[in-house]
């Protein structure tokens, strides 16, 4: 076997889960969709992440029942190697969306912002081989080094945000919750599609983590730093922009600092803070790679993990290099449905898998 | 040549497993000890091949002959045999090497008492006994051995009508004495320093270390040269695993060139590409016997006035021995100003270069202004003089270490005072980078151990290109690779970055200097043996 999974402790868990839930809370959401209906993504996005540890929780309630190391294991008892493996694919390709959707984001602001004029390409040839690389190494060295860098984009946020207070007005958070309570429900369910892959991805990597309850501690543990993290980082946006403004901007956080009149030493830092997150960024990409690869390399019962990871990365790059140029009808198309119905697409498959479980349970056909 | 192919075969073979070995407890609390190293040849073969083959022979002029023919004597001048007869008429041969063993050692306490003896018993037992006046003697019946312990300063001595040989302690080559360190100085602490003797060094680690467990163990090693090593460690402390790995890994040497510390570090080490040292040479007693008795194994290697420490992790690299000596605040800011060191040497110039030629907008009008008033006649690229003059500074480096003590410091002064201001001021160089690669070389230098000075060079050549081919991005993509790396990598099972990433339990801290009352239990991650008290 050559998993490359080894064994990451807790802390490692809970590092590199809460770096992919905060990157994706806070860059990996599509803005248009994200501040449809005003500056209330401070509520949503939070609250999303409940709900998606709150759906993945009654799947690892599941794994526990079953005594299933890790989620793979679930998918074939509960549907069998074909049912599993078609139940398998929206959430590896969410994981892969989830990998590439806040490197598009960074690819996009240092296109515009950093490096004027400089191609999208030349931008992520530099970027995305060291997210191989690290997903490559295995979930191991993944953890470890989301444990060396997990303090930095914290620090970064904290700073920023207070470089940036004199520059936040309440009114702008205003409207609060959109068109209403139902707006607000619908952003709170939608946005779960960026934050249930990650906590999926302590699923997959069960094993590795040494037990149920190591994966539950790691999911609500990080789930808690991101909540944190997601609602400071939104806040900070809310009082900075009016949600108008925010629907047309690729990476409003970044651009917090640049509404205080004020020239400050700190400000002079914005382009080290953005390659700061882009550290969280790329060991978020790694994890959602190797998740995405393992899932995929369990359910088919391969022996090596490499493989998949080559094709993930593959698959990933693809989506960097060209969604990120195409303008037309269809992509645009294609990410408002992502963005509308994408967490249906992993709700579902849980969903099924939950229910087929039970039945199997209770009809004893599944062994405890 | 051979572990590099096998890591490109190991990288491109799917469905492959690659061993690693791993200390770490594993989920049933025992190491897996089924390292790749394992598949690896073992070439003690190389050495052992001739062992029990040859038989010493009965008689001393068979042993004359063959001796003077296997070792050249007409040629080699220095390879004494010496036939003589004892007391009772007995015939016998004293050979030794000279100049490696103590003539007047021989004299006084092997021949003059032999020739004296009129005793019939001429067993080399008997003789041992009753006779001879040397201290350490052994019987060997194996012709190779008895061979090989010559060369090594030993007398050996052959009895007409014996099977066997007596091994006499007879040292007595040239060696320097014990003096003080020139690398690891410290100014509070002991001051000695280990020399070439393999004898002196293990002295000087016994004077230290008083436990009834500790374990010198003395083997050859590197194919047919047989460089003698000891391994010394803590019986019962050290994890069984670990030291089997080792000892794994140096049958598996199988080079003939001579083999010293600096040589057995890399035929030892995981992944040679990466330019961290994954084991630690010292040439204080003191630091060596501080790991041991954690529970690290320690190799003594003939000829080599360095311990070779393993495993060890980034942490303990960072450290310096004097910071058990002095108390925790004082500790604590010490190595806090050694690691914003590393940092500076690692990062300040690639920081700079970004600075400079992609994001000017994060150097203040002032600074910008300077550093374009002093770059107004440079004729080179910033990157191109940025990279010069880091390896001037390499040079200057290099060129102060390998001359003479006082000439070696003019060579500092003049290469870092005179050379500086002339550069400056003939426009070659700008005062702005100048102080920049100063400060990064003095960086460098708070860094205690010598392999990591040279690994932090390398990274930080590493992150001025990248800063040079695409600013912040590139460096990111750089120092994450590095962070990456370091993470993947194991010391002899050891992660590197332990106990931070992963963490271990550890009631030391491993920046600050903690109270040395904490200093009770061995280090999770050296998993000893019932992870016990020291």
């Amino acid at each position: 076997m050559k998993m490359r999974m080894g064994r990451i402790g807790l802390s490692e868990a809970v590092c590199v889960a809460a770096i992919a839930l905060s990157t994706g809370g806070v860059f990996g959401i599509d803005p248009v969709y994200a501040y449809l209906g005003g500056n209330s993504t401070y509520i949503s996005m939070p609250l999303s992440i409940i709900v998606s540890l709150l759906i993945m929780l009654p799947v690892l309630k599941l794994m526990d029942a079953t005594k299933c190391r890790d989620i793979s294991e679930l998918f074939l008892k509960s549907a069998g190697r074909a049912g599993g493996i078609m139940l398998m694919f929206p959430i590896c390709a969410a994981l892969l969306i989830c990998a590439a959707k806040p490197l598009m984001a960074f690819a996009q602001v240092l296109h515009r912002m950093v490096y004027d004029g400089v191609k999208y390409s030349s931008i992520i040839v530099f970027m995305f081989p060291v997210a191989v690389f690290m997903a490559w190494k295995g979930l191991e060295t993944v953890g470890r080094t989301a444990k060396c860098i997990a303090v930095l984009p914290l620090v970064a946020l904290a700073a920023a945000v207070m470089s940036s207070a004199s520059g936040f007005e309440i009114y702008r958070l205003f409207p609060l919750v959109g068109d209403g309570m139902k707006h607000f429900a619908l952003f709170a369910v939608s946005d779960t599609f960026v934050f249930i892959p990650p906590i999926a991805g302590l699923l997959i990597c069960g094993e590795a983590l040494g037990g149920n309850e190591f994966i539950r501690k790691a999911a609500v543990r990080s789930a808690f730093i991101a909540f944190a993290v997601c609602f400071i980082a939104q806040l900070a946006i809310s009082l900075s922009f009016r949600s108008g403004l925010l629907a047309e901007s690729v990476m409003p956080l970044y651009k917090i600092g640049f509404l205080t009149a004020k020239q400050s030493f700190v400000l002079r830092l914005d382009k080290l803070f953005i390659m700061i997150w882009l550290c969280g960024a790329l060991v978020s990409c790694a994890y959602c790679i190797y998740s995405s690869s393992l899932f995929f390399s369990k359910m088919l019962s391969q022996k090596d993990v490499t493989a998949s990871v080559a094709a993930s990365s593959l698959i990933t790059c693809t989506l960097l290099l060209e969604i990120i140029k195409v303008d037309n009808a269809v992509v645009e198309k294609i990410r408002n449905a992502i963005s509308y119905y994408g967490a249906l697409f992993l709700i579902i498959p849980l969903a099924a898998v939950c229910l087929l479980t039970v039945i199997k349970k209770r009809a004893g056909r599944l062994e405890a | 040549m051979e572990k590099s192919k096998k890591h490109i075969k190991a990288f491109f073979s799917f469905d492959e497993e690659y061993k690693e070995f791993e200390l770490l407890e594993s989920e049933h609390g025992v190491p897996e000890s089924d390292g790749g190293w394992r598949d690896l040849p073992n070439n003690s073969h190389r050495r052992q091949k001739h062992e029990g083959e040859e038989k010493v022979p009965k008689r001393v002029d068979d042993v004359y002959n063959r001796l003077s023919e296997q070792f050249n004597t007409d040629i080699n001048k220095d390879v004494i045999l010496r036939r003589f007869r004892t007391g009772s008429g007995h015939n016998m041969l004293v050979a030794y090497m000279n100049g490696m063993a103590d003539d007047k050692k021989i004299n006084e306490f092997v021949l003059k008492p032999l020739m004296l003896y009129e005793g019939k018993r001429n067993a080399p037992d008997e003789l041992k006994n009753d006779v001879i006046e040397i201290s350490e003697a052994d019987e060997e019946k194996d012709f190779y051995k008895a061979r090989m312990a010559m060369m090594d300063g030993i007398a050996v001595l052959f009895s007409d009508g014996c099977k066997s040989c007596l091994l006499l302690e007879t040292h007595g080559y040239e060696k320097r004495s014990v003096e003080k360190c020139e690398n690891e100085n410290v100014v509070m602490g002991p001051k000695e320093s280990f020399n070439e003797s393999f004898r002196t060094n293990i002295t000087l680690i016994r004077r230290i270390i008083h436990t009834d467990d500790l374990i010198v163990e003395s083997r050859m090693s590197g194919g047919e040269n047989n460089t003698r090593l000891a391994i010394i460690y803590r019986k019962g402390m050290t994890n069984e695993a670990l030291l089997e790995e080792v000892k794994k890994r140096l049958d598996g040497i199988s080079i003939d060139v001579p083999i010293t510390s600096g040589v057995i570090e890399q035929l030892v080490e995981d992944r040679g590409l990466i330019p961290v040292p994954r084991t630690l040479s010292t040439e204080r007693p003191d630091r060596a016997c501080s790991h041991i008795m954690q529970g690290s194994v320690c190799l003594i290697i003939e000829g080599s006035p360095f311990a070779v420490i393993m495993p060890i992790t980034l942490f303990s690299l960072m450290n310096s021995p004097e910071d058990v000596y002095l108390r925790p605040p004082l500790g604590t800011i010490l190595r806090i100003v050694r690691y914003i060191g590393a940092a500076i040497s690692v990062l300040m110039p690639g920081y700079f270069l970004a600075l400079a030629l992609y994001h000017q907008g994060m150097l203040t009008t002032e600074v910008l202004s300077t550093v374009i008033a002093s770059r107004k006649m440079v004729f080179e690229p910033i990157a191109i003089e940025m990279i010069l003059l880091l390896l001037i500074f390499q040079m200057i480096r290099e060129a102060g270490l390998r001359v003479p003590g006082s000439i070696g410091q003019a060579i500092g002064i003049i290469g870092g005072l005179i050379m500086g201001q002339a550069a400056v001021t003939a426009h070659l160089a700008s005062s702005v980078i100048l102080i920049i690669v100063a400060a990064s070389g003095l960086g460098n230098f708070c860094i205690p151990d010598y392999s990591t000075q040279v690994s932090a060079s390398y990274i930080r050549m590493a992150v001025v290109i990248a800063a040079w081919l695409g600013g912040l991005l590139a460096i990111t993509a750089v120092i994450l690779f590095i962070t990456a790396s370091l993470s993947s990598t194991k010391s002899f099972g050891v992660p590197f970055l332990a106990p931070f990433a992963p963490k271990t339990y550890s009631k030391r801290p491993f920046v600050i200097r903690g109270r040395i009352g904490l200093h009770k239990r061995a280090e999770d991650y050296m998993n000893t043996a019932d992870d016990r008290m020291l």
